[in-house]
Order: structure tokens, then C-alpha cells, then sequence
């Protein structure tokens, strides 16, 4: 059986991981998809169990083994599939445990089996040195004698003993990647020990030295709880620019204390160019970045973080003038914006040649204000520039600072967000922010401002003014102003209605309680109030708008009576289409009592005491909601037939 | 297509082309020659403008000298023959007013533009030179996607701009340049300074 499996089987797509922790063992593991996982584990024999299958393993004739986790997981329905990733991985989806005397010679015997008969690569091994026992060097070089470059090697441990630490972290030689969690109970200075794979990843690094950095090769490096001295750090830059490490290019190492720029960044000619980042040139045309930064999740701890690059360098102002405007043309909207300010000569470069078309600026004051820049083409290509208050300002950005119209030093920070291109600036006062970057905008960008979306919640009554009269300056009036706001302050509600001048006003915000509110003017076009419980004849006999949609409100089909005979005696002139939705029945009989109207196509029609016609029309909207009725009434005004 | 096999040809590397199309030989300033395909060669308004008024036979352009290119080195060449053969036969776009510009790199042109940026630039020049209206806006738009994520800091060195203090300094300089009077009245001026002088006058 055994000949005709390894002659008629060939497994592909498959690799094997090594595990030496508290048990020993192999996962072997599909290319495809990671979840589909075999395990083969070598556990100590243990007499009080009952094991009833043997089988043949390496020059072992009588070797205990088991399927029990299958059998078990099974029974308890579904316990597989309820385990954490990471666990499902080790497990496997089959497990077979085989028992030995001796763990260490099972895992070679199990080896030498499954390699021979199923021949693949070896892709990882995770080692615990708690685990591992007194073995530690022969299971190592055991390991290293295996002819595969194994790409990851994850050890483990806690508190383990410095010395197999040493041996591990000198022996270990993955291609890929190598990730010590372990913490060694104690530590002494030791020699610099040569790392060479791409990754390197120590968790506890109290141990560390300098020349222990100097000595490594990888590309990218990762040291937590490092005891370096703002002189150390000082003088690991000064060796990166000297030349050393030259295959580094990211290195981020955390210190439990706070550290002095002064001191870490001495002669090195480092130019800041963020709040918390500097640049230095180093040896071979490289470029360093460095940021120091606190970490927010353990508040102690500093991190630095070091991007070795050739930064890309391209004369722009020495392409030919089409391709200069096309490559700003090019550019997303936040990037023309920084760069409008970079100097006076660029505002100037992009103010004469940049004209943004085919796109549009709506002001939003909800929890965040913000500028959102829309292409008209493409709704769905949307930038931001956001304005925070500044006890929000953000770590995990470039953080600088620009000035804006009046104001000076307002702190920027640019996220790399690709899908959603954006600009923070963080001001004391929002509303001031809000006025200044559109001015700001605008000067430049000139683009149309299709409307204002705000939310009375976060307004004061004071801020809320503000921005009334700011949006009043606007010439022409702003096209449509959006008004939201849950369980908001009726007075603010009632003040927008009241103040604002916009060709369109429509407002989903509801009230918490309201009074009895007394006449109230609007001069506003067209009104749109969603949730209008409040609403009144009296209002709507108030409002000079066009065009009028009251939903949802309590007005009664006696009252909207009364207000149709209003409009014959000539309440409302300018009034040409007024909706009401309901969820309710609508008497037809009561709505147009005393109007004399007559049936014609489907609607009621009357005349108006001035000789103008109105319609009234009744229509189920059960497609947009079940039980949802509008009655419409139209006007149809002298002025506009002629 | 993958960069490697678009079919430029280098006159000295490989055979010329079986098919029975009309190859125009072309030569850069360092004197690398090229064949290039007649639909290639129409991505180019430039070139195609030449070639028609030029009005080539099949043995014309056996016989007659390569078409110099007088501005553009063998190494961008290269580049921009690989780009026209691979999208040649593909409409040239028309600009639609939009701006920010919507520009999508197709992969076969973000591994062409696989280069540094000094090739990058001269690629730059010679899509404006050779008219290539498309070449022209994903270089350009490559250029542009250099800015995402960075400070004015960090915009300044990617993009050799300079800042107003130097601005004013080399138009001082320029000016200078221009009258040497005004650098010995500007000397003057220094002295009386160092001299303990509050005025000019």
C-alpha cells in the first residue's frame, strides 16, 4: 500500500510547517487556502490512556496513535468551526496524534515518513525554548540539517533561559522572516550575532545593543522595549549615515521613556518637516525619514519609526509647460490644494492654469465639519478636507502646520487614505476654520457650491448664527440647504426656517418638543419639511415659497379645507405646487367642501377668486410605502401661461 | 503584452518583421535605430504628420537614411516605440474638460514606466515633442500620484520646487546678472552697513 501511494500520489500545492511546543509536530497546509490544514502531532506517551490503533511509523513497529480531537469535535457539533483561527490552523482539519517515548525522536521518525512518502516544501517553524526541554540544540541542529529554506521561523517562550535564546536567535536562519516573542528571564551583554533574513521581529529587547543593530542585514526591523539612550540613538543615525546597515529600510524600535530631539537627532543636519518627523540625507543618495512618536494604546511608550528610501525626485518646473498643467491637472484635489501653497509662485502657476471643471464643494456641518469635493461624473470620486477641533488632532499623520487667510500655524495633517484623499486641519474655532479654508478654496478653485448639509445638534446658538449669516453672504444664493438633526432644539429649527436664503430648504430634522409656534416667515423658494407633526395651516399660509412639501404632519382634511379656501380668496399668491403626504385616508368630500370644484381627467379643479385655476389630485404611493397617500394641489398662475 | 515583448526593434538586436507592413526606420541622437510599425507610428501626431508628408515607398524606407530624431536618446526612444507598438491601432483620447483629470495607468504602461526618474522626465519630454496625447497623460499622471500622502515638506523635495525665500533669491541673482550696477550699489550698501550707517543716503 505504502509503494503504491508514493508512486501514484503526488501531493502539490501543499507545505509543511514544523510546531515544537508542548507537543510536537507538522501542519501541512494548502497554498490555496490556508484554513484547509492536516495535522500530525507527537505527543508523550501516556499509559493512563487507553489507545487501541498502532501502526507502522519509520523503523517503529508498534506506534500508538489516535484520531481523538476529530472523533470528539465532531460529537460536540460544530466545536471545530467555533475555534479561533489560529487554533483551527494548528489543529487542522484532521489530526492524528501518534505517541512516543521520546517526542523528540518521534518527530524525527514522522518526518522521515510523511517527507518520504509525500515529499513537499517546508515553509515554517514555530519553536517554544520553554518547551523544547534540555533537546533545544540537538532539535535545532536537527532542524538546520533538513535541506529546505524555510521562509518563517516564529520562536517562542516566556521567561526562557537566555542562553537558548542566544542559540536560537544564532542558529535560526529563516529566508523570509524571523519573529522572537520570546522573553528571556535574564540577559548579559553578548557579541553581535549576524541576521540576515528579509525580516526581523524581536518583541523583548532589553538585551539589545547598538552593535547588535550594526550587525544586522534585514531590510525591515521591528524591536519592542528597547533600552536605548537618546545617545545610542544618536548614534545608530549617525552610523546609518555613515553607511552602515545599507539593506535597511525600515527599522521601528519602541523606548519606555521620552526622548530628547536635541540629543537623538546631533549632527545630523536634520531637517524637520512634520510636527513629529525630520529627514536626514544619508551615505549613497538615501534618504532617512524619522518619526517620535507616542504610542496611544501604552501611553509610556515612545516609538521610532525609519523609512530609508531614494526618494523619488522629478524637476517639475522644468517639464514642458503642457505637461506641467497636465500633470496638475492630474492631480487629486487635496494634493493641488498643498501644492497651491507651497509658494507664491505655484499659487500663481496653478491659479492661471488650473480650472477645476466637472466638479463641485458642499459644506457639511454634522459631528464632523467637512469640505467634500465631488466630481459630477463620477459621484462616487469624493475628496475631503476636513476641519477638527484642535484637541483632535491626530497622531498617526503627517502632522505641519500652514497658515490660512488671517490665521497662522493652523496644524494640517495629511493621512494616506488612496480611497478617500484628504486634508485635516485642526482650529480652535470650527466655524472660523470653515470660513477660512472656503475662502481659502475658493480663491484658488473657484468651483460651484451646490448646497449645505448641516445638523442642528451641534450647534450653539451663537455658532448657529454665525453660520447663517455666512451662508445669507452668499451671492448667488446657495442652490439648497440640507437641515438635519435628531430630537433637535425646535428654536434653532424654527430659526433656520425663518433666517437662511437658499433657492431650497429641505429639512429631515425632527424636533425633541415642540411649542406652539407663532407666525413664522420663510424666504425660501422651495421648503421640503420630512417630519412636520409641528407644521400648521398658519404656517403654511406664512410661507411665500413656490413650492411646498409637508410630510407626515397632523393636519386634518378639514384644516387643509380651510386653507384651500384661503388660497381662493388669494392667500399665497406666489404658491404653484403644494404636496401633503399622509399615512392616513383622505376625504375627498370634506377636503373640497364649499370650493365648488368639478371632476375633470382624474383631479378637482377650482377657480380662484383672481380667475387662476388650482388642481387637486390624490395618488397612492404604495410602491414607495405601503399606505403612503399625496395630495396634490397645483397652481396654475397667470404669469406663467403667458 | 508584457514590456519585454512589445515588437520595437532595435536594428541591431533582432530580424526584420515577416509581415508585409510598412516599417519606418527611425534614429535617435545617439544614434540607435528603430522600426517601427505604420499603425504604431499613429499615436504620434508628430511622426505621423512627418512620415505623410514625407510620403515613403516600402523602398524608400529600406533605402533611404533612418528618420533622425534629433532631441530624443536611443534608451527613451525605446521606451516610447515599445508604448506606440503596444497600444497602437487604439483611438487617441479626447479630452473631456475634466479636472482633476480621470486618468487610469494600465498595467502595461505602469511596467514600461517602471524606470527612474530621470527617464521618466526625458519620457515625459518626448511624449510632449512627439505629441503622444495618451503616453503623455499616464506619464504625467504617474508624476501627479507622486504627491499622495505628502507634506509641502516632503512635495518640495520630490518636486525641486522652491520655496519664496528662494524664489526671491535667484530673481535677485537674475537681476544682478542683468545689471551690473545694481550689484555695486547692493556692495555699496553693505559696506556703509558694516561701516555703522543707518541710510543709503
Amino acid at each position: 500500500m505504502k509503494r503504491t501511494v508514493k508512486e501514484k500520489v503526488k501531493v502539490r500545492n501543499h507545505t509543511l510547517t514544523i510546531f515544537l511546543d508542548s507537543d510536537f509536530g507538522f501542519i501541512i497546509q494548502s497554498d490555496k487556502n490556508e484554513e484547509i490544514t492536516e495535522s500530525f502531532t507527537v505527543s508523550q506517551k501516556d499509559t493512563s490512556k487507553c489507545v487501541q490503533l498502532f501502526g507502522e511509523i519509520g523503523s517503529f513497529k508498534q506506534v500508538p496513535f489516535s484520531y481523538p480531537k476529530r472523533m470528539e469535535l465532531s460529537m460536540e457539533g460544530g466545536a471545530h468551526e467555533r475555534m479561533p483561527k489560529s487554533d483551527r490552523i494548528r489543529y487542522g482539519q484532521t489530526w492524528i496524534v501518534t505517541y512516543w517515548d521520546d517526542k523528540f525522536v518521534g518527530l524525527k521518525q514522522l518526518y522521515g515518513e510523511l517527507f518520504d512518502l509525500f515529499p513537499m516544501p517546508l515553509f515554517g517553524l514555530k519553536i517554544d525554548l520553554s518547551e523544547v526541554g534540555s533537546n533545544y540544540r540537538s532539535i535545532i541542529t536537527w532542524f538546520n540539517s533538513l535541506l529546505h529554506v524555510v521562509e518563517i521561523i516564529e520562536v517562542e517562550g516566556e521567561d526562557c533561559d537566555f542562553r537558548r535564546y542566544l542559540y536560537a536567535m544564532k542558529y535560526l536562519k529563516p529566508w523570509d522572516r524571523l519573529t522572537i516573542n520570546a522573553k528571556p528571564s535574564d540577559y548579559w551583554e553578548t557579541d553581535p550575532i549576524k541576521f540576515w533574513t528579509d525580516q526581523l521581529y524581536i518583541k523583548h529587547a532589553s538585551w539589545l545593543y547598538l552593535k547588535h543593530i550594526k550587525e544586522m542585514e534585514s531590510s525591515e526591523i521591528r524591536i519592542w522595549y528597547s533600552n536605548f539612550t537618546d545617545e545610542e540613538i544618536n548614534e545608530l543615525f549617525c552610523s546609518l549615515k555613515d553607511g552602515y546597515n545599507p539593506y535597511l529600510k525600515t527599522l521601528s524600535f519602541s523606548i519606555r521613556r521620552s526622548a530628547n530631539p536635541e540629543t537623538f537627532l546631533k549632527d545630523l543636519n536634520a531637517t524637520q518637516f512634520c510636527e513629529d518627523a525630520w529627514s536626514f540625507v544619508l551615505a549613497g543618495r538615501r534618504r532617512c525619514e524619522v518619526t517620535y512618536r507616542k504610542r496611544h494604546s501604552e501611553p509610556d511608550l515612545r516609538m521610532f519609526s525609519l523609512t530609508i528610501e531614494k526618494l523619488p525626485r522629478l524637476p517639475l518646473l522644468k517639464l514642458p509647460s503642457l505637461a506641467l498643467v497636465n500633470v496638475l491637472e492630474s492631480m487629486k484635489f487635496v494634493n493641488l490644494f498643498l501644492f497651491a501653497n507651497l509658494s507664491k509662485r505655484m499659487k500663481k502657476i496653478v491659479k492661471e492654469n488650473i480650472k477645476i471643471r466637472n466638479h463641485t464643494i458642499t459644506p457639511i456641518f454634522k459631528i464632523e465639519f467637512v469640505f467634500v469635493i465631488q466630481s459630477t461624473k463620477n459621484k462616487k470620486r469624493k475628496e475631503y478636507i476636513c476641519i477638527y477641533p484642535s484637541e483632535m488632532r491626530a497622531p498617526n499623520c503627517w502632522n505641519y502646520f500652514e497658515n490660512i487667510g488671517s490665521m497662522s500655524r493652523i496644524p494640517f495633517g495629511v493621512p494616506h487614505i488612496p480611497d478617500a484623499p484628504s486634508i485635516w486641519t485642526f482650529w480652535n474655532d470650527q466655524i472660523i476654520g470653515m470660513k477660512e479654508m472656503y475662502n481659502e478654496i475658493s480663491t484658488v478653485f473657484p468651483m460651484p457650491l451646490t448646497g449645505i448639509r448641516m445638523d442642528l445638534n451641534v450647534f450653539g446658538g451663537i455658532g448657529f448664527l454665525s453660520i447663517v449669516s455666512w451662508i445669507n453672504g452668499f451671492n448667488p444664493r446657495i442652490p439648497l440647504i440640507e437641515v438635519e438633526g435628531e430630537n433637535c432644539h425646535f428654536q434653532l429649527l424654527y430659526e433656520t426656517i425663518e433666517q437662511v436664503f437658499t433657492e431650497q430648504l429641505i429639512i429631515y430634522a425632527t424636533p425633541g418638543a415642540y411649542f406652539e409656534p407663532g407666525p413664522l416667515v420663510t424666504n425660501v423658494d422651495q421648503i421640503q419639511i420630512t417630519r412636520s407633526r409641528w407644521v400648521q395651516v398658519k404656517h403654511i399660509k406664512s410661507w411665500n415659497s413656490s413650492r411646498i412639501e409637508i410630510e407626515y404632519s397632523n393636519i386634518t382634511d378639514k384644516q387643509i379645507n380651510e386653507f384651500l379656501r384661503l388660497l381662493k380668496a388669494g392667500s399665497n399668491p406666489n404658491l404653484r405646487k403644494l404636496r401633503f403626504k399622509f399615512m392616513r385616508h383622505l376625504s375627498r368630500e370634506t377636503i373640497l367642501e364649499g370650493l365648488e370644484a368639478t371632476e375633470a381627467e382624474r383631479e378637482w379643479r377650482f377657480q380662484l377668486e383672481n380667475e387662476e385655476w388650482c388642481a387637486v389630485s390624490y395618488l397612492r404611493l404604495h410602491r414607495i410605502h405601503l399606505g403612503l397617500r399625496e395630495l396634490r394641489i397645483d397652481i396654475e398662475r397667470k404669469e406663467e401661461d403667458s | 503584452m508584457s514590456v519585454e515583448n512589445a515588437p520595437v526593434v532595435d536594428v541591431d538586436e533582432a530580424a526584420i518583421p515577416v509581415e508585409k507592413k510598412m516599417y519606418y526606420r527611425f534614429e535617435s541622437n545617439d544614434k540607435k535605430e528603430f522600426r517601427v510599425s505604420e499603425l504604431a507610428i499613429q499615436q504620434s501626431e508628430t511622426l505621423n504628420r512627418l512620415v505623410e508628408a514625407m510620403g515613403y515607398t516600402s523602398e524608400d524606407v529600406e533605402n533611404k537614411p533612418a528618420i533622425a530624431i534629433e532631441n530624443i536618446d536611443g534608451k527613451t526612444l525605446k521606451l516610447v516605440f515599445q508604448w506606440c507598438e503596444h497600444h497602437k491601432g487604439e483611438a487617441i483620447p479626447v479630452d473631456d474638460g475634466s479636472v482633476p483629470k480621470i486618468v487610469e495607468i494600465p498595467e502595461f504602461d505602469a511596467k514600461l514606466m517602471d524606470i527612474d526618474n530621470g527617464l521618466l522626465f526625458k519620457l515625459i519630454w518626448a511624449a510632449d515633442y512627439l505629441n503622444i496625447v495618451q503616453l503623455l497623460n499616464v506619464s504625467c499622471k504617474k508624476v501627479a500620484n507622486m504627491a499622495q500622502g505628502k507634506t509641502p515638506a516632503q512635495l518640495r523635495r520630490v518636486y525641486l520646487l522652491p520655496s519664496d525665500e528662494e524664489d526671491e533669491a535667484a530673481k535677485r541673482a537674475a537681476q544682478e546678472a542683468q545689471d551690473p550696477r545694481a550689484r555695486e550699489v547692493e556692495e555699496e550698501f553693505e559696506e556703509r552697513k558694516r561701516q555703522g550707517g543707518n541710510s543709503f543716503f
